[in-house]
């Protein structure tokens, strides 16, 4: 993504990022790929992105994270959605339901 | 709960950055490692999934730097990290340090000082509630010049202006205490009651005079000042309605003011006007209150709400013309309004100011110099700072870095300034008098310290930011290829370290300019002619109680008794009175009636009026220029004599003989008789030694014994070893008489200059403070140059160049930079010195040899500090300098 484009949506990688944990935990690499693939390829989050969220969103509360042992017995931080975040993202879909209800509607207006 | 979340992770990233780091470091690795597992399952050899993982990771380092500058309290680490790297850093070049801080503790703690004393003066609200309605009353002559008022005029105000709420009268004076155990002279105000309405304090112990209670004739009552309470009456607590002896009057305390209260002047005393308006001080029992011709205290009020000073004065004016008109022959005809504050700061304001753009360039001299030392330290850390940039830090880090520095910098500077400014109040408060203070004290308050605080911090702004932005730009290739150090310190650097230097030297030229003019003119303050010899007088004063002195011939008995004891004393040459000693500002001055002219318009132009014993002239050293001096045969009954100044003679009588002429004025001479003009004495400068003097005339002081007098004593040694001899025979024929003042006269002279000494030896210091660091900021300037040129030098000599040349060299280069900062500091000086005028005597404030000599002198200095790393240069071996890369 190009940078300016990564500022305009951090908050819809914070979205991104919960839903991508939505069913169940995932480990960084994981959640960026799940990103690129439940958005078809449109979004592909940057690492430097990628990590600053995490970390942040986990001090906000809305993530709890766990070590545990990756598909190659590596070691990973696993992260999952805490109870906050679930309310989090309910709210946030919510919101941006709105906005693009009213953006749609104003782009039909004549 | 996101506050408590991340509380919980500020205080983790506190205190355990290491495993937090520990656990980042495996997070990101794990990432690449298993972004390479995908790639090697994708068909990648191990070694490209690696490399190509870590490239599409963008750098460990940078991802980690990145996570934890938005961990919560990363702020927090981030000023940790900044402030102990800034302190190993300022530690690491300790010299330049060191410099750094004294030279910023020099520009900072000059400017606390002086704030301080601005503060005090100009800027602290007067001590009263609501001190902006409280405003002074004069009465203006048509000279726009302004004067006291007369018993009549003041109750005429009084009862008809409506825009004043309270209106008081109060007459300034020293009064003696007698009683207890000593007799002591101590300064106080004769007021109507009206007067602490009008302040609006109140009394600490008992109550202040109030109008129903003090009403005239009825009460001798007196407030006293806290300091007097505690110092001549220890405290008592029974003080209130006890009997005090005030200039032999019996007057009951009734109370007592709090201790920050001291208003006029250094009054320790308030008494109630024995009538509707103060007391007369030659006649105290006397009513005034008809008289519209004697002059003598001032109105002090308080303006009703919502009434502004200018509706104030005109009403005031209007009363004044109309009265004018009644009283043809009143000298004054209008009227000003002035808010006590004004009245107080007004005269100083200006001194105070320009003393303040002072300090203000010894500042930025001083913060110029720091920002080349800086800049000249960044450059031999370009390859530290390129190398952090090249690691991930932001420029915006590295400038925040190096502002850290800086503004430790600042802190250790303005530490140290307290403690000097501290040091200088202590000459300050002895030199700065009183009442330009307003009776407060000055001390390192809160309010100074904040402004000690905020220039400290601009300071470091001011020197840091530039030297920050130029640093943090550094061209990274080409400095980590440098081999050795950096001959890669860009010539801006030193381009701007030039710009820093010649507007040094410009600043520091402005300042000695100026300084240079005030010692000029001062020198000249003290070689005006005084007219009299003042080496080897003794002066002092004293002041003969009315009630205990009714009579007039009572007066003179006792001047003459002392007189008599004090010239028989051994080492005294000679004694007189007078009635006011010359270099003491005030007026007395009374209308001259010259026989044959018409009568001048009463007031104008009215001679200084002076009452003197016999041998006062020969005393005081004063020539007696045509006719005679007095003798004991001018005595009251016998024909009235006066002596004129020869300015009066020039005035009065251009191109006559005035000896033998006839006179009134004063006490001499009335409607029946004319007095004799016996003798023409050289001119005395009476006011100021700037003040060109005024006509004179003297009366015989047994034909006009007045109540108050200095005496002079020509000693044959040293005056004050003369002083207690002198008062024990004073004592001798009243012991009950206090005795003030006790000086020599050359002190009294000393004493009227003081505040242009003052204004002077301030100036000088800033400009010396100023010269210092612009001669350390050139030869800082020039070493560097030299020592970064070595390689080049070394070529040149090698070439054949002889040594005196590159001596020449160098020197041409400094001489340069002090010719453009000269110039540049002319022309400032030029468009500013004439805010000094009004402090010269007999300088222009564009005295051509002031603006001429001291460029040259800077010139000099200039050269000289650049000789130094000139002559370094010189003995540069070619050999060593090829070899030094």
């Amino acid at each position: 993504m190009s940078p300016d484009a990564t500022n305009l949506l951090q908050g819809t990688l914070d979205m991104m990022i919960l839903k991508a944990l939505a069913l169940h935990e995932m480990h960084g690499l994981g959640i960026s790929r799940r990103i690129e693939q439940i958005t078809k390829g449109t979004f592909q989050v940057k690492p430097g992105s990628l990590f600053p969220a995490l970390h942040r969103m986990e001090e906000e509360g809305w993530l709890s994270s766990a070590w545990g042992d990756s598909e190659n017995n590596r070691c990973a931080k696993y992260y999952r959605l805490t109870k906050a975040g679930r309310r989090q993202l309910e709210s946030e879909t919510e919101r941006w339901g709105r906005i693009s209800l009213a953006i749609a509607r104003a782009l039909e207006a004549s | 709960m996101p506050i408590l979340s991340r509380v919980t992770s500020l205080l983790r990233n506190l205190f355990q950055r290491r495993r937090s780091d520990e656990a980042l470091d495996a997070e990101v690795h794990g990432y690449v490692d298993m972004l390479a597992d995908e790639k090697i399952r994708a068909g990648m050899n191990p070694e490209d999934a690696r490399r190509a993982a870590r490239i599409e990771l963008g750098g460990v380092e940078q991802t980690k730097e990145q996570v934890r500058e938005v961990r919560a309290g990363a702020w927090l680490e981030i000023l940790a990290q900044d402030l102990r790297y800034g302190v190993r850093m300022l530690g690491r070049s300790a010299g330049s340090t060191v410099i750094a801080v004294l030279t910023l503790a020099l520009g900072i703690g000059a400017n606390t000082a002086i704030f301080s004393v601005i503060d005090t003066a100009l800027l602290r609200p007067l001590p009263y509630p609501n001190p902006d309605r409280i405003a002074m009353l004069y009465a203006r002559s048509p000279n726009g010049e302004t004067g006291e008022l007369s018993p009549a005029d003041f109750l005429d105000y009084k009862n008809e202006l409506q825009s004043f709420e309270y209106l008081a009268g109060i007459r300034e004076s020293s009064f003696n205490l007698a009683g207890e155990d000593r007799p002591e002279r101590v300064a106080g105000t004769v007021v109507t009651p009206e007067f602490f309405a009008v302040m609006g304090r109140r009394a600490q112990i008992g109550r202040t005079l109030i109008p129903e209670q003090d009403k005239p004739s009825a009460s001798r009552t007196m407030v006293l000042s806290y300091s007097l309470w505690q110092h001549r009456f220890g405290g008592d607590p029974a003080i209130l309605g006890r009997s005090v002896y005030v200039d032999n009057i019996p007057r009951i305390v009734v109370g007592v003011m709090p201790h920050n209260f001291q208003f006029p002047g250094e009054s320790e005393l308030w008494l109630s006007a024995l009538h509707a308006v103060p007391d007369q001080p030659l006649n105290p029992a006397a009513d005034l209150s008809t008289d519209r011709d004697s002059h003598y205290f001032d109105a002090i009020g308080r303006l009703r709400p919502g009434v502004n000073l200018r509706q104030a004065e005109t009403e005031a004016a209007t009363i004044a013309r109309r009265l004018k008109q009644q009283f043809p022959h009143k000298e004054a005809g209008g009227a000003a309004v002035i808010f006590l504050h004004e009245d107080l700061v007004g005269q100083t304001r200006p001194a105070m100011l320009i003393l303040l753009g002072a300090v203000s360039l010894l500042l930025l001299i001083a913060c110029a110099n720091v920002a080349s030392i800086q800049l000249a330290r960044g450059a031999s850390r370009q390859r530290e700072l390129s190398i952090r940039k090249a690691l991930g830090a932001s420029r915006t880090r590295l400038v925040r870095q190096l502002l850290t520095e800086c503004v430790l910098l600042a802190v250790a500077g303005g530490g140290i300034g307290i403690l000097l400014a501290d040091f200088g109040l202590v000459p300050l408060r002895a030199l700065i008098p009183r009442d330009v203070l307003g009776g407060a004290q000055l001390a390192l308050d809160a309010r100074v310290l904040a402004f000690t605080i905020l220039a400290s911090l601009g300071s470091a702004i001011l020197f840091g930011l530039l030297p920050a932005l130029h640093l943090a730009n550094p061209d990274l290739i080409g400095i980590l290829k440098e081999a050795g150090h950096g001959a890669g310190s860009s010539s801006r650097a030193q381009q701007i370290r030039r710009v820093l230097v010649v507007s040094e030297i410009a600043l520091a030229a402005m300042l000695l300019i100026g300084a240079a003019l005030l010692i000029r003119s001062f020198h000249h303050l003290l070689s005006a002619p005084e007219g009299f010899r003042p080496q080897g007088v003794l002066s002092l004063q004293l002041t003969l109680p009315q009630a205990r002195y009714p009579n007039p011939n009572d007066r003179a008995l006792f001047v003459q008794q002392v007189i008599e004891r004090v010239a028989a004393l051994p080492g005294v040459a000679s004694a007189a009175a007078i009635s006011r000693l010359p270099l003491n500002p005030g007026s007395s001055s009374r209308t001259l009636e010259v026989e044959g002219r018409t009568p001048p318009p009463s007031g104008e132009d009215s001679p200084d009026y002076l009452v003197a014993t016999p041998d006062y002239f020969q005393s005081i050293g004063t020539p007696l220029v045509a006719g005679r001096a007095f003798t004991e045969r001018d005595v009251s009954g016998a024909p009235g004599t006066v002596i004129v100044s020869q300015a009066a003679a020039r005035r009065y009588w251009p191109a006559e003989n005035p000896v033998g002429k006839h006179v009134k004025v004063g006490a001499c001479g009335d409607d029946k008789t004319w007095c004799e003009v016996v003798g023409v004495v050289g001119d005395v400068r009476q006011h100021h030694l700037d003040q060109e003097p005024n006509p004179t005339v003297y009366v015989s002081y047994a034909q006009d014994p007045w109540p108050f007098m200095a005496f002079i004593v020509r000693t044959k040694g040293d005056p004050a070893s003369a002083a207690s001899a002198v008062e024990a025979a004073i004592h001798a024929v009243d012991k009950d008489q206090p005795v003030y003042n006790v000086r020599a006269m050359t002190a009294v002279i000393q004493k009227s200059v003081s505040p242009q000494r003052l204004r002077m030896s301030l100036l000088g210091l800033f400009a010396i403070v100023a010269l210092t660091l612009a001669c350390v900021g050139i030869y800082g300037v020039m070493a560097y140059s030299v020592a970064q040129r070595t390689h080049e030098i070394g070529i040149r000599m090698a070439l054949g160049a002889h040594p005196r040349r590159i001596l020449q060299v160098i020197l041409r280069q400094g001489f340069a930079l002090a010719l453009t900062g000269c110039a540049l500091g002319l022309a400032g000086a030029f468009a500013v010195t004439r805010l000094l005028s009004s402090m010269l005597y007999g300088v222009s404030p564009r005295d051509a040899a002031t603006f001429v000599g001291i460029p040259l002198l800077l010139l000099v200095v200039a050269l000289l500090a650049s000789y130094l790393p000139a002559r370094r240069a010189m003995q540069v071996d070619p050999m060593v300098a090829l070899r030094y890369e």
